[in-house]
């Protein structure tokens, strides 16, 4: 999808959307395929900070739409991550290993936000 | 193993296949450790993973796909058990993990059908089946129960060919 518009971009104001999901793994879990959205200015200020800092290091805007150095295999996970600013928004999907450190803290904290968030509903 | 005896696609039929046989050598490793005869086993994937606070007992059930977890956060186990349930999607693969549930459970039909250790005879059929070079990468659900049914008869016998056939039928694949 790389630079187009997503379905669920919002593409103004000033808060920063994630949208995450995650596709595979070592078995089917409907809940977790289920996308959550993250607003980051509804966090506490420095989980807030912290997102965005990752957001920043893993040069996200710039990365293509598909991670290209993806291992994949029977059982990799894939996460699809939307991310919306005041400015832009960009989809990238990346595949287990992520070879990319900032990436792979990025993927690692999303996923705890999401979970955090869906065992909240 | 799986990938090593074999070289099915990681995608749709051929990918459920690829997750099948990994479970149900898994499941067979377990057995032959526990000196477990088919009746006896318990033909859970995964048991012992989820904590306390998950809903579940496993990712998979052989014996009764679609009911290992039912979960709040992990949403609910969407194996289907025959063809009548069959998923057709994009995600995982072409549902490699979902679909599976299919081959597992008519391997598990085959197991307790013949009886005694599963391993020695539904796990040598699966085995041969794996090895056999009539087995495409690209195996549909249908091609590879064929495969079973002819190295049923070919390795045992017409009463061993009767059961797999029977089994694929349960769960709505004609292989015979």
């Amino acid at each position: 999808m790389g630079r187009g518009r997503h379905p669920g971009c919002v593409g103004r104001g000033t808060a920063l959307r994630i949208d995450f999901s995650i596709d595979g793994g070592l078995a089917a879990f409907p809940g977790l395929a289920r996308p959550v959205s993250i607003h980051c200015d509804a966090l506490p200020a420095h989980e807030n900070a912290r997102l965005r800092d990752l957001v920043r290091r893993a040069d996200f805007f710039a990365l293509p739409p598909q991670d290209p150095s993806h291992g994949g295999g029977p059982d990799a996970r894939a996460y699809t991550i939307t991310i919306d600013d005041a400015l832009q928004c960009r989809t990238v999907t990346v595949r287990e290993p992520i070879a990319d450190p900032a990436l792979r803290d990025l993927v690692a904290e999303l996923r705890d936000k999401a979970m955090a968030e869906r065992r909240a509903k | 193993m799986t990938g090593d005896e074999a070289h099915l696609v990681y995608l749709g039929q051929a990918g459920a296949l690829n997750e099948s046989i990994s479970d149900v050598f898994g499941s067979l490793v377990k057995q032959y450790a526990r000196r477990q005869s088919a009746d006896k086993a318990d033909w859970l994937i995964g048991e012992g993973l989820f904590t306390a606070s998950v809903h579940g007992v496993a990712l998979r059930s052989m014996k009764a796909p679609g009911t290992a977890f039912d979960d709040p956060v992990l949403g609910r186990d969407p194996q289907p058990a025959t063809m009548a349930g069959y998923v057709h999607t994009s995600a995982d693969s072409g549902g490699v993990h979902t679909n599976s549930g299919i081959p597992n459970h008519a391997f598990y039909l085959v197991a307790t059908g013949l009886g005694g250790y599963a391993w020695e005879k539904a796990g040598r059929i699966w085995y041969e089946t794996l090895r056999d070079k009539r087995l495409k990468p690209t195996a549909t659900f249908r091609q590879f129960a064929r495969c079973t049914v002819q190295n049923a008869a070919h390795f045992f016998g017409p009463a061993e060919r009767q059961a797999v056939s029977a089994a694929w039928a349960e769960v709505g694949i004609r292989a015979a």
